[in-house]
């Protein structure tokens, strides 16, 4: 008690807070564990069904195969990483969660499946067939789903996500939002992920304030700490890519067939698309054409002053 | 009779539409008859039901609910 007392105190106001944020949304997310895993073992036969199915899953298998094996790497780099700092037992301990509760991501991992084998679409289906029936009824021949045709339930989610936190401070919004992506980006290992995307956030803020590696000696104990962490990031990041790699192919498999179905033909886009929200991020700017004349401003050009064009040698 | 504001508040929790359908929605309900409006409801109140939304919907209050509540304890 004595010891966290004077650990709160060395840290800076920023650094507590967000330290207390983080906090905060693991004793949520345990209390949430918690709920779902006696939620789970009190339904009795309605959640078999699911459990039955979950065992003869290509998504369950891949999502344990791929978490398992990042588990692995992370575990032998991050113990190399953090040698003669801290231990690994305790670096696993504070960031929690590596283990997910099973009860917890076999629920997540059955809502994850349940959507990519289209049953949300399923479900979804009549009742825009209805929303569509009653806009004929009381609009002036607008067709409804042709104005509005069904949206991934992965910009559905973000919208409300966006509500949620708008009333947030700025810096808040963003780690949370961050922090929820990653939870709807990858559903079963869900908690696993947020421990870590939290903590890659919380130290990319932390970088931003060290500077650079020299000023590492400068920084007090726990500054040092999530220092180390952010080390073992690169390392995380890549096992992580690796399994989502592998969930979007079998989600690719899967959106091909369903629009090829007559189902398919009704509606354009397919369901849990996070992941195009990420290969949007992904894809990098074409390099201009060698024959482009590059536009300068010179040095000291005022903001708004017009900028100089150059053109470069043997342009046309 | 229908709770008027009841259902604006449903379809702007509603996880089955965009922001353009609930503005859509909201503008319509003007010219709904309560028979219409039932079946609005009814529809929204199955979307809600769906699994995936009641799973999505109450995590994401849970983890904004829980930063709200730090934000407000940090203050």
């Amino acid at each position: 008690m004595a010891k966290e007392k004077a650990e709160r105190q060395e840290l800076t106001p920023d650094l507590r807070k967000k330290k207390e944020v983080i906090q905060e949304v693991q004793d949520q997310l345990g209390e949430l564990r918690k709920e779902l895993s006696v939620r789970n073992r009190n339904t009795g036969k309605q959640d078999k069904a699911p459990e039955t199915k979950l065992q003869d899953s290509d998504v369950l298998k891949a999502l344990k195969t791929a978490w398992s094996d990042a588990f692995k790497e992370h575990q032998k780099e991050g113990t190399s990483k953090m040698k003669g700092f801290k231990q690994w037992q305790d670096f696993e301990k504070e960031m929690g969660g590596l283990g997910a509760a099973d009860d917890l991501d076999k629920l997540l991992i059955a809502l994850a499946d349940a959507s990519s084998e289209g049953e949300q679409v399923k479900a979804e289906v009549p009742l825009r067939l209805e929303l569509n029936q009653l806009s004929q009824e009381i609009s002036t021949g607008q067709k409804y789903l042709d104005t509005f045709p069904a949206a991934p339930l992965a910009e559905r989610a973000v919208e409300q996500v966006d509500k949620l936190l708008s009333k947030l401070p700025p810096e808040m919004q963003e780690f949370l939002r961050a922090v929820i992506l990653d939870f709807l980006a990858n559903f079963g290992e869900s908690f696993g992920m947020l421990d870590f995307s939290g903590s890659i956030r919380f130290r990319s803020a932390m970088e931003q304030a060290k500077g650079d590696t020299a000023s590492l000696k400068n920084l007090k104990p726990e500054e040092q700490l999530e220092v180390e962490k952010a080390r073992v990031d690169p390392v995380v990041r890549s096992a992580l890519e690796g399994k989502w790699k592998v969930l979007h192919k079998k989600w690719a498999q899967r959106k091909k067939t369903f629009e090829s179905s007559a189902q398919g033909q009704k509606f354009a886009e397919f369901p849990p698309t996070i992941f195009d929200v990420y290969k949007k991020e992904e894809v990098k700017p074409t390099p201009a054409p060698a024959t482009t004349p590059a536009i300068t401003a010179l040095p000291g050009t005022p903001p708004n002053a017009p900028s100089t064009v150059t053109v470069t040698p043997g342009t046309p | 009779m229908m709770d008027l504001a009841v259902l604006q508040t449903m379809i702007r929790e509603s996880l089955l539409l965009t922001d353009a359908e609930r503005a859509y929605w909201l503008a319509g309900l003007a010219r709904m008859t309560p028979p219409q409006m039932d079946r609005l409801k009814s529809i929204l109140d199955r979307a809600r039901a769906i699994p995936w939304n009641a799973a999505l919907k109450q995590t994401v209050e849970k983890i904004a609910g829980a930063a709200v509540q730090a934000a407000t304890t940090a203050k």
